[in-house]
């Protein structure tokens, strides 16, 4: 019980923390994603920066670049840029990460752990 | 008797007129576009291969989406990142794919110091002789050159020719027909 409270809270402070400070509505209804981070414990870089990326397997060991922007996680496929291919190469495991995956320095909340 | 009957026709025409109504407000909900319920300002973001993506921030969650062409479903790669564009004169006797001394020597520097995990070779044509001859051809330029990447211990992960069907300049003219016989080589890096 008293976990509960405590992840519902640690949820609470980390949306606030992260970002959203007031409602914006765009046509009539809530605008609910930007291309710049406004939140204050993770907005140092303000936008993603070009290139910068880690790069993931997935199980069919196909790449993906992953970016942990702090609060925000964001991933998209990588292709080769002539043939449109995805590139898979099976190098790792699933599940491996390779290079620098977080743009900034917010300590990460992992799944099922304490922030470290 | 007459009241009754006429009763009669008259809940049958207005069970019809029920079922007609409700076909006609099936159609219309069928043609009727939802209401937003949002909306996300969309960004893009360029990795490092020149391909991009669609991203926004949600506060407390992100969003992000590879960039298609809608015709083709391609993704969208405005810097390509093909680390050797070679032209093929130099490097191939016209319709061979048997390499040049010279040839082998500058692919042999290039697989040495590329620095990639990973390697696709595109074999590509001008538009003279049939499309089939020219997509053999260059399948088997694209292997050649894949061979020599392999004899020094480089990784390709696909070898490709395209024939004439990718061309990158006007084929009406000889400097077009030049620059469109070519190798392209793309990098893989970390």
């Amino acid at each position: 019980m008293n976990t509960m409270i405590l992840t519902g809270a640690g949820l609470a402070i980390v949306t606030f923390l992260s970002g959203c400070g007031g409602t914006t509505t765009l046509g009539g209804v809530p605008l609910i994603a930007i291309p710049h981070d406004r939140g204050i414990i993770d907005s140092k870089n303000n936008t993603l920066v070009d290139g910068q990326a880690g790069i993931a397997y997935d199980p069919d060991g196909c790449q993906v670049f992953v970016i942990d922007d702090g609060v925000e996680g964001y991933s998209g496929r990588r292709f080769d840029p002539v043939s449109g291919l995805p590139v898979c190469n099976g190098a790792y495991p699933p599940g491996t990460v390779i290079g620098q995956y977080k743009t900034n320095n917010v300590p990460e909340l992992l799944p099922g752990q304490q922030a470290y | 008797m007459e009241g009754s009957i006429s009763k009669a026709v008259r809940v049958v025409l207005s069970g019809l007129a029920l079922s007609v109504g409700l076909l006609v407000a099936d159609d219309a909900a069928a043609q009727t576009k939802p209401s937003p319920t949002a909306q996300i300002q969309w960004g893009i973001w360029m990795d490092r291969d020149g391909c991009q993506h669609w991203w926004a921030d949600g506060g407390s969650e992100g969003y992000m989406v590879d960039r298609v062409d809608p015709q083709s479903g391609k993704p969208v790669c405005v810097k390509q990142n093909n680390c050797l564009t070679a032209n093929t004169d130099t490097m191939f006797a016209t319709d061979s794919a048997n390499l040049t001394t010279t040839g082998r020597r500058r692919l042999e520097d290039f697989f040495r110091n590329a620095g990639a995990f990973g390697y696709a070779v595109y074999g590509h044509t001008d538009s003279r002789a049939s499309d089939e001859y020219n997509i053999s051809l260059s399948q088997r330029r694209a292997a050649s050159v894949a061979g020599v990447a392999r004899s020094l211990g480089a990784v390709v992960e696909r070898e490709i020719g395209y024939g004439e069907r990718k061309p990158i300049a006007s084929n009406a003219s000889a400097d077009g027909m030049r620059q469109n016989r070519r190798v392209e080589v793309v990098c893989y890096r970390w």
